[in-house]
Parts: C-alpha cells; sequence; structure tokens
C-alpha cells in the first residue's frame, strides 16, 4: 500500500493505491499520525486505486475514524470500487463511518 | 476421482544427496525440468512435481508456481520423516503447499495459490476474488491466531495497533512459533474448489461477535465469500468449498 496527501484548507485528500492488508500496519500508523497532525477537519480517503482490502485493513480503518473523531476530525471514504467495495458492504463499515460513492 | 499421485521429486537450493535418499525411500523418480525424469517418466511426471524448498529459494520460486509443480514443500529444519510423511500427504490432493509460519507470513499465499488454480479451472472474476479473500483471510487467521498464538486486537486505537505488531514481532522471531507449519490443501477434483488451511496452534472455537472492533470480521468475510465452510480438529483446519 502507498498513499499520498494534499491538503487544501480543511480537507486533506489521501489517495491510496496497492494492498491494504494487516502487513501494512507501519504505514497505516504513519498515515494515521500525518491525519491527526494535520489541520484539516475533513479527511478523505480516495479509494480509487486500491485494488485489494483484507478485515485487519477494515480494522485499521476503524482505528482510524476512531482516532480523528476524538480529535473532532471527520473521516470518510470516498470512490471504493471492485473487490474493496464489496469487503466494505460485507463489513457493513456504512454503519460506523461515512462512505461516498 | 482422485489426483494422480505425485509422480516425481524436484528440489530448490537443497542438497543433491539428501534429494536422492529422499527419492530412494520414497520410490519417486527425480525431475529434470525440459528432460523429464531419471526414469525416463516424462508424460507421467509432467502431470504432478513435488518441489522441495531448501536454502535461498524465495528468489527463484516465481517459475515454480506453474505446470508441472502441484506440491511446494518448504524444508526449513524438517527432519527425512516428516518430509516423506508431507510428500504421502501431497499424493492425496491436487495441489499442496506446506510453510513455515514466518514464510506464510511474509508471502502473498493466497495470490499465488489463486494463480496456480487459475491454470488449471477457468475461474471466472467473482470466483477468483472470493477466492483469493477466502484464503487470504484464513491463512492470516492460521499464522496470527493459530500458529502465533497472538489475541485478537483489543482497542480503536494506534496504540492498540502497535502493541499486537509488537506481539508479532516477538513471536515470530522466536523459533517455537516461527517453525511452526502451515498446510494448504487444495482439491480440483470435483465438482467445486475445495481448500483447507491447517495450522499447528491450540485450536480455535468460533464465536458470534455481535459488534466487532478493529477485529472480528475474518470469518463473516470467508463465510460471505465460499459456497461453505468448516471448522475441523478443534479449529487448527479450516475447510472451504468454492462453486467451480
Amino acid at each position: 500500500m502507498d498513499y499520498a496527501i494534499d491538503i487544501k484548507g480543511q480537507e486533506a485528500l489521501v489517495r491510496m493505491t496497492g494492498r491494504l492488508t494487516f502487513n501494512d500496519h507501519v504505514k497505516l500508523r504513519a498515515l494515521i499520525r500525518e491525519m491527526l497532525q494535520n489541520t484539516a477537519k475533513r479527511q478523505i480517503l480516495d479509494l480509487t486505486n486500491l485494488e485489494f482490502v483484507d478485515s485487519a485493513g477494515i480494522g485499521m480503518l476503524l482505528i482510524a475514524r476512531e482516532e480523528l473523531s476524538n480529535l473532532d476530525k471527520h473521516f470518510i471514504l470516498r470512490k471504493a470500487g471492485g473487490q474493496v467495495k464489496r469487503v466494505l458492504t460485507v463489513a457493513q463499515l456504512g454503519k460506523l463511518m461515512t462512505i461516498e460513492e | 476421482m482422485a489426483p494422480p499421485p505425485v509422480a516425481a521429486l524436484h528440489s530448490l537450493g537443497f542438497p543433491a544427496k539428501r534429494l536422492a535418499d529422499l527419492a530412494a525411500v520414497s520410490g519417486l523418480p527425480l525431475w529434470q525440468p525440459g528432460a523429464g525424469t531419471t526414469n525416463g517418466c516424462a508424460m507421467l511426471a509432467a502431470s504432478r512435481v513435488l518441489v522441495l524448498l531448501g536454502h535461498a529459494w524465495e528468489d527463484q520460486v516465481s517459475s515454480y508456481w506453474t505446470q508441472p509443480y502441484a506440491a511446494w514443500i518448504e524444508v526449513a529444519a524438517l527432519a527425512d520423516h516428516s518430509i516423506l510423511e508431507l510428500i504421502r500427504r501431497a499424493s492425496d490432493t491436487s495441489l499442496y503447499i506446506s510453510f513455515t509460519t514466518i514464510t506464510a507470513n511474509r508471502r502473498d499465499l493466497a495470490g499465488e495459490l489463486l494463480g496456480v488454480i487459475g491454470q488449471r479451472r477457468r475461474l471466472t472474476r467473482d470466483n477468483r476474488d472470493n477466492i483469493e479473500l477466502a484464503l487470504h483471510e484464513a491463512v492470516s487467521n492460521a499464522v496470527l491466531h493459530g500458529n502465533l498464538q497472538l489475541e485478537s486486537l483489543s482497542g480503536l486505537s494506534v496504540d492498540a495497533l502497535e502493541r499486537f505488531s509488537n506481539d508479532l514481532t516477538h513471536r515470530i522471531t522466536d523459533p517455537d512459533f516461527a517453525n511452526r507449519r502451515i498446510d494448504v490443501i487444495c482439491d480440483l477434483n470435483g465438482d467445486a474448489v475445495t481448500i483447507d488451511v491447517v495450522d499447528q496452534g491450540n485450536g480455535f472455537l468460533l464465536k458470534s461477535r455481535p459488534n466487532p472492533q478493529a477485529s472480528g470480521r475474518g470469518f463473516d468475510l470467508i463465510g460471505a465469500s465460499c459456497q461453505s465452510f468448516r471448522l475441523l480438529d478443534g479449529g487448527r483446519r479450516l475447510s472451504m468449498r468454492f462453486p467451480a
């Protein structure tokens, strides 16, 4: 998994690529810290180019949501497709966080 | 219909003398790429070759995830009698992988096996996605909660994730845990694809978790991806069935 962050005012857009699994826990922790430290209130994770996510990846996204929520920041998942969209649906993540098309 | 038995042995980074001795005891000829077997049985061997993975094999193995190879056994610290037992097990199924925990944790076993299955069965995109996800989840469970005996991640915080990561690093560097085996057994000979993932942990009881937090969704994803699954041998063996 790789990511790039683009901050414009109150919005941070994080573009994630590749595969998100437990093996990415070090990078995910770094990403969460970056999102906690920047000043944007809306942290949008663009999943357009994420190819694969597993249950550990879902768990780490929930950790990001919880940590950001503790700082009154809003974490939004956007543009999931294919396998990633299906896993988000099966895991019923839409009940726990904002998912946008 | 039972698969044809393993017909020949090959190896990567493995002593030639030891390989010859194992071939003699198992009664299997040695496979020579491009030349058939040492007993001239090229056609038979072309269907099922077992490769023993010795030292420094990981950079070379990519060309071995293809026919005629059908079984891959990482030798590591196994004694000869244990290798012979795994060769016997490999003969009972279409595809067989036996790796140490540290290797199974490092490699993309699901993707590698999926590629091999795809050479033998025509799979739809949905079938491929389902097998890859279920197998990935099954191997992760077998590694983390089976052989490494790690508790599920507790709490929704970066600190909890870091603690879990540290526990993983600690266990995976302990040879008593890292050398435990993960076996993946795939049967392609019926009207379905069945894949079993076997670990050497303490077993596992499937419990309903109505409000999973950072972990606890693996079996939901497995259940949604396969036709049916069963936990056997006290939870050390997960058997999954997929439509062909």
